[in-house]
């Protein structure tokens, strides 16, 4: 034992690494618009080393306003995982049981599946005054926000009837990690992966089983629920690994969750997501670097586009990825947003008490917007997008659509030879 | 990923470098494994204090010939020092960074302490003084933000009054600081500066400093505006009657904030990629070279370069680690300069020297490091990674950085 | 200073501001005793600032010093009502690891019962789930009533119960001879050790109450009390590790002892025969902090890789009986010393030996013997009544919770409402770490003895916490100079002795995260604000 005596150093995620430099505090979008959160190094490591003495240490309420966006760590010197550390006080201490509120909001799942059912009298009365008069006064879900639609028609389903049969045909294969966005609300995405995908010979299938990646449940408190998700979800991958496809996603909080929170927070085993799990654009971004395959995009597509960094894919560190490949694209003026927080922070933003925090954290980011003048804004996160379509007047796209819009299929599929 | 130059450390000397070999049209990604200790700054860059003797220099470009022969410096040349010196000021105002100062003369910047040290460049509106005796004003008004507990205006007011200049203590508030204190822990210079950066707070604060009837000749308060750009410091500036100068605080450093936002913000635009929060896990060294490195972001990508930069600064950054046993280079395992026993690391006064101030890795007189005895020529150390200097007794530790990032990119431009 | 102080002929006179001789004022004053306490520095600044600050159950001394035993475990239950807050009643673990003989066990958990402490064998297994950062290869536990106990915040309650009580009381007055009326003893000579002017005070009886300095204070009276001075290395790491005390169930020997408190854990400790003329000058060495965590890393292998915030040293106070070279053999029992006819000094007690755990009863000791001479008949009541900060009260949360309140209710007990907390200023935060506010300091200075950076470390925990005093001690410096009226160089001096303190007790572990945290310290102190050691002419010794 004498042999590796204080040779390295080991703690709770990296909780003694912090050299109190307050360093975080800087970059923490929350502390800087409200004094009522004590600002990520007194919520992260600080406050850690009391309540490893006493629950009592453990404060809710201020850890409650933490809106999960990693920015700390980001900027932390150390590698401190200071957002990890206060995520994981909220699951370890909270006695509290989860409200409805935030029961309902956590699971997307289930709200998708018994929305589209009915999608159009839910995306009416999602909208309608007195239905969002009660949501905002009973159940405490901000009346200025507006729920994205529902699909009538889920992407799952879509996929089966319209576009399963042919994705056989293709030699090289991707499991496609859809997530609940794409399909209850928004199968176009989804769609405009697998045209992508398919012009660059890569047929889409659909893991065995999906749940919704859980980083709702997580930050609402309810980690079981989120684990056995996430088992189902490594289990899937598995599979799909095991049949040579390589897993790919479009939204980066899922696949930021599934490859890091399923460690950090859930300590689920996740290696086969690290190792297989990509997001679309990186994915498709490394084939073209790497010569593997080769795009042609539509003479005609111009298009002035600003770039904006979603918190978690900051994290992931991949923007490098998304802007790669949109840059690849002729007809497209580039511009990169300052990476900044939104607002939004998942279901955060739809609190009514967060509600003003979550629009004053974003107004910094709005005004870059404003003053970029862009036909599109272009982000990899489906919350950034809401928010950012609710708060300014410019329509917000995945860089996956982008692609579609701008590829030239024919021509992708000629170069490589389909 | 193919780039003409990797920078691993993204802090005032890899910011430094990368600009200088963007300019010059190179492809160039530096790599960060977090935010700088630019964070820490006085609003100042000090090229050299103090001399080898520890009494203040005059003229810093003077110095140098009598410094250590293993500090950077003395590698680079007094005459190259005193044109890098130039370029450096130039590079700073090309990314918007205003400072007064030459190479030539150091002035005297005000610290937090109310003590004067020794500065080469300041950054326009912070307080200095050309001399070590004497500030240039008979009496000013010193104001402090109430419940900001990083300026410490009791030595300030006590550190200028002994240099014969009268101070009148003025403690202010508006609406929106006052909210602000609401957080016990988090009325800090960076998150005030955020409150002061709307008009409306400005005009708040500036109707305050001119409501004093004080005969001060001008105003001094702490660095609490324009954190990423210098337009809320100019916009309150104007607003103000009297002459209005700044004075650095405990960190964070706001002024540090901005060089490092602005420095990181021209990086971009020439085209530079800029990884924030990624850590270069391994680096792949075959027959005395570097040949790729990769990150704890990007995975098994292979990022390759003609050419590598460490720039990850000293123990703080964890450009350097130490642990029970030795003192070492994270990443590839460079060769360092530092006692084996680990007795010889420290001084039992912390106000004497501290061997372990001037470890770092090892370089040749081109800064190429080695690895195990053999240079690796294609991998090059700047900033506080380098050894040979104490910059804590010297204060010359930004200088270090700029001289030494400046020198291997123009060594790399001009293929030398 | 209050002149009347000097002028008042007082009962008792106590010299030494650690655990017993606060205690001693305490008892002394309830029994209606007029009594003066003086301290040569600040409270706390011997042996009782600077051992583990456990609370033992007594089962370390059952085997081989059973009236130990009785008297720990008598007084750990004593303690955990009259000094409710500032202990934590944890419970302790006695493993046995595979290289120890288990056959031990039997013999100890005898002892324990024998001694009234209730040791409980419990399976390994269940000894891992009670504590999980126990070291997993243990083969035998025994769980004993130990807890933690803070020497600093206990020593405080003493001294402010002792003043409500009407005793007198000076810090940083040292003893410097002794008024001595036809052969007995009047009082004291004082030295300000703080403005250098001279002053007397006059008892009945004085009491030496000063741990390893006793033995020269006796010297000063001509009166010969032998002590044994051993010193005791500790390292303090940088959470907690364990929640339990963990012990060695084993003959005592080196770095068996690891214990929770606050928000870090303390391994000790070592123990070396030192000389008397060293002990106000207390290094840790190499060779201390290699035993240290070879030994501590067998209680919980995860002291291996745990952050190390910094090592101290304390000089145990033990009379000298035999030449054992360990210093542990000897027993720690107390010694209470009637000069009068131990040496034909009258008005002279000494009272030493014993530890922590036992100050209070030393103090009964001692305050009995002073009673019987000056023909008081009051009963010792130190026992039965709580100490301030104790009692029975709970402590409303405030509605606006604001975080520092458990920090404050953890050092202050129910005084913490006491502490202003009414507005955003006082409720600011000067240390980070440790949760301490601006209130806080402001009470800790208005109430508690406090002029310097030093003494709010000791009574509120400033700069004690992971990063040794970062910022707080520049901000603490500012409200120091605000409320004490001092003139900024004293204020300055008192910042650079504070810096250089902690770094005493950091460079002994400056590896790791804590050599990078000193070199933030540095930058921040030295490069960004500059500040200079008052000595700082020899700041360039090498070349």
């Amino acid at each position: 034992m004498a042999t590796d005596l204080q040779l390295t150093n080991i703690s709770e995620k990296d909780l003694e690494q912090c050299l109190k430099c307050s360093i975080c505090t800087v970059y923490c979008p929350v502390s800087s618009v409200t004094p009522l959160y004590p600002g990520p190094k007194h919520a992260g490591p600080d406050g850690e080393r009391y309540r490893i003495k006493d629950r009592r240490f453990f404060d809710e309420d201020a850890l409650k306003m933490c809106l999960n966006c990693k920015r700390c760590e980001v900027a932390c010197p150390h590698g401190v995982q200071i957002g990890d550390i206060i995520q994981t006080a909220r699951i370890k201490y909270s006695r509290h049981p989860v409200g409805l509120r935030d029961f309902m909001l956590a699971n997307t799942d289930l709200l998708g599946s018994v929305a589209t059912k009915a999608a159009p009298i839910v995306n009416y009365m999602t909208k309608a005054a007195p239905v969002k008069s009660i949501l905002h006064n009973v159940m405490g879900i901000e009346k200025n926000r507006t729920f994205p639609d529902y699909t009538s028609r889920t992407f799952e389903s879509w996929y089966k009837k319209e576009a399963a049969a042919e994705q056989d045909k293709f030699e090289k294969q991707v499991s496609y990690f859809h997530g609940c966005y794409v399909n209850y609300n928004f199968p176009q995405l989804g769609k405009d992966l697998v045209k992508v995908m398919n012009a660059i010979g890569y047929g889409v299938k659909l893991l065995d089983k999906e749940r919704c990646c859980g980083i709702a449940l997580i930050t609402n408190n309810m980690p079981n629920l989120a684990r056995k998700q996430g088992k189902m979800n490594l289990k899937s991958m598995r599979h799909s690994v095991e049949q040579g496809r390589p897993i790919i996603a479009t939204s980066s909080t899922c696949t930021f969750t599934m490859r890091n929170e399923y460690e950090h927070i859930l300590h689920l085993d996740n290696e086969i997501a690290k190792n297989n799990l990509s997001l679309a654009t990186r994915f498709i971004c490394r084939l073209v670097e790497e010569g593997k395959v080769r795009m042609a995009f539509r003479k005609d597509f111009h298009m002035k586009v600003a770039y904006h960094t979603p918190c978690h894919m900051e994290r992931l560190g991949w923007a490098v990825y998304s802007t790669n490949l949109i840059k690849k694209i002729p007809g497209v003026d580039f511009q990169m947003l300052e990476s900044q927080c939104c607002g939004i922070g998942g279901t955060y933003g739809f609190k009514k008490e967060n509600y003003s925090i979550s629009q004053k954290i974003g107004e910094n980011l709005f005004h870059q917007i404003r003053e970029a003048q862009v036909d599109y804004v272009v982000t990899d996160c489906e919350t950034c997008k809401w928010q950012l379509e609710m708060s300014v007047p410019i329509p917000v796209i995945n860089p996956i659509s982008l692609l579609a819009q701008a590829l030239d299929v024919e021509e992708t599929r000629k170069l490589n030879q389909l | 990923m193919k780039f003409d130059y990797i920078i691993i450390g993204g802090g005032l000397s890899g910011l430094t470098c990368g600009i200088r070999l963007s300019q010059a049209g190179k492809k160039v990604a530096i790599i960060s494994a977090g935010q700088s200790t630019l964070h820490f700054g006085s609003g100042s860059l000090d090229l050299l204090g103090y001399d080898n003797e520890g009494n203040i220099a005059d003229n810093p470009l003077d110095a140098i010939g009598r410094l250590n022969e293993n500090h950077p410096y003395r590698k680079i040349g007094t005459e190259r020092i005193e044109r890098l010196a130039e370029e450096a000021k130039t590079l700073l105002d090309d990314c918007g960074i205003h400072t007064t100062g030459t190479a030539q003369k150091n002035h005297y910047r005000i610290t937090p302490m109310g003590f004067l040290k020794p500065t080469w460049l300041t950054l326009e509106n912070y307080a200095t003084s050309p001399s070590a005796s004497e500030l240039p004003w008979k009496s000013v008004i010193l104001a402090n933000v109430a419940g900001f507990l990083d300026f410490p205006i009791e030595f300030i007011s006590d550190g200028l009054g002994k240099l014969g200049t009268r101070t009148e203590v003025e403690i202010i508030s508006i609406p929106a600081l006052k909210a602000r204190r609401h957080s016990p822990s988090e009325m800090r210079s960076a998150n005030i500066a955020k409150i002061l950066s709307s008009e409306e707070t400005l005009n708040q604060i500036a109707e305050v400093l001119n409501s004093m009837e004080e005969t001060a000749e001008a105003i001094l308060m702490p660095a609490i505006v324009g954190l990423d750009k210098q337009d809320s410091e100019s916009s309150l500036k104007q607003k103000v009657r009297r002459p209005l100068l700044l004075l650095p605080t405990l960190p964070p450093s706001v002024p540090g904030i901005r060089m490092q936002t602005m420095l990181q913000r021209r990086f971009t635009q020439l085209g530079g990629l800029y990884l924030m929060g990624s850590m270069v896990k391994e680096g792949h060294v075959e027959n005395g070279k570097l040949e790729y490195v990769t990150t704890s972001t990007l995975m098994d990508e292979r990022l390759t370069a003609d050419a590598y930069i460490l720039a990850t600064g000293s123990f703080l950054s964890d450009g350097l680690k130490s642990n029970y046993e030795r003192i070492f280079e994270p990443i590839l395992n460079l060769d360092v300069t530092a006692k084996e026993n680990r007795a010889d690391w420290i001084d039992p006064n912390v106000f004497r020297t501290q061997p372990y101030q001037a470890f770092g890795v090892k370089t040749n007189e081109r800064f190429q490091t080695s690895l195990e005895g053999q240079t690796l020529e294609n991998m090059y150390a700047i900033g506080s990674v380098l050894g040979g200097h104490n910059a804590i007794q010297q204060a010359d530790g930004t200088g270090v950085s700029m001289m030494t990032a400046l020198a291997v990119a123009n060594q790399l431009i001009n293929n030398l | 200073m209050n002149t009347s102080i000097f002028e008042k002929h007082y009962d008792i006179i106590i010299i030494g501001g650690g655990a017993t001789g606060a205690g001693t004022a305490r008892d002394c004053a309830m029994r209606g005793l007029s009594t003066l306490l003086v301290e040569r520095y600040d409270f706390t600044t011997g042996a009782t600032g600077r051992n583990h600050g456990l609370l033992h159950s007594g089962a370390r001394y059952a085997v081989t010093d059973q009236e130990s035993a009785t008297e720990c475990i008598d007084e750990n239950m004593i303690l955990r009502y009259i000094a409710k807050p500032y202990v934590e009643e944890h419970d302790g673990l006695f493993i046995t690891l595979p290289e120890d003989d288990l056959a031990y066990q039997e013999k100890f958990v005898e002892s324990c019962w024998k001694a009234g402490i209730n040791a409980k064998i419990i399976d390994p297994k269940e000894a891992i789930q009670m504590e999980p950062s126990v070291n997993p290869t243990l083969i035998g536990a025994v769980q004993v009533p130990d807890g933690s106990i803070d020497p600093f915040r206990l020593t405080m309650a003493n001294v402010l119960d002792a003043q409500l009580h009407g005793a007198q009381v000076l810090t940083y007055h040292e003893v410097t001879g002794f008024i001595m009326e036809n052969g007995r003893m009047m009082g004291v000579y004082l030295r300000d050790n703080i403005t250098g002017e001279k002053r007397e005070a006059r008892a009945e009886i004085t009491i030496n109450a000063a741990g390893i300095w006793g033995t020269l204070v006796a010297r000063m009276a001509g009166v010969n009390v032998s002590m044994f001075p051993a010193k005791g290395s500790l390292l303090i790491f940088g959470h907690r590790v364990n929640n339990m005390v963990i012990n060695r169930c084993r003959k005592p020997a080196n770095a068996d002892i690891l214990v929770p408190g606050d928000a870090i854990t303390v391994i000790g400790t070592t123990s070396d025969r030192v000389p008397i003329e060293s002990v106000d000058d207390m290094h840790v060495t190499p060779e201390e902090v290699e035993v240290l965590l070879s030994e501590g890393a067998k209680l919980a292998p995860a002291l291996a890789t745990t952050r190390i915030l910094r090592a101290y040293a304390g000089v145990r106070p033990l009379v000298a009986s035999d030449n054992d070279p360990s210093g542990r053999s000897i027993s720690r029992g107390i010694v209470c010393l009637d000069h009068e006819t131990r040496d034909g000094l009258a008005g002279f007690i000494t009272i030493t030996g014993g530890k922590l755990m036992t100050y209070r009863m030393m103090a009964e000791v001692a305050t009995d013997m002073a009673c019987s001479k000056l023909g008081v008949q009051q009963k010792c009541q130190t026992a039965t009544t709580p100490l301030p900060g104790s009692d029975k009260s709970t402590v409303e949360e405030p509605e606006n919770h604001l975080y520092a309140f458990n920090a404050r209710v953890g050092r202050h007990g129910t005084l913490a409402p006491s502490i202003a907390a009414m507005d955003d200023y006082q409720n600011s935060l000067v240390c980070e770490c440790e949760e301490v506010s601006v209130g806080e300091v402001a009470h800790a200075i208005e109430n508690m003895h406090v002029r310097t950076l030093t003494q709010l470390r000791r009574r509120v925990r400033l700069g004690m916490g992971t990063c040794q005093g970062e910022l707080c001690a520049l901000r603490a410096a500012g409200i120091l100079c605000a409320s004490c009226k001092k003139s900024i160089e004293e204020e300055m001096a008192d910042l650079a002795e504070f810096l250089n303190e902690r770094w005493k007790g950091m460079y002994p572990v400056g590896w790791g995260s804590t050599l990078s945290e000193a070199q933030l310290t540095s930058i921040i102190y030295q490069d960004l604000c500059g500040i200079t050691s008052p000595s700082m002419k020899d700041r360039r010794q090498e070349p």
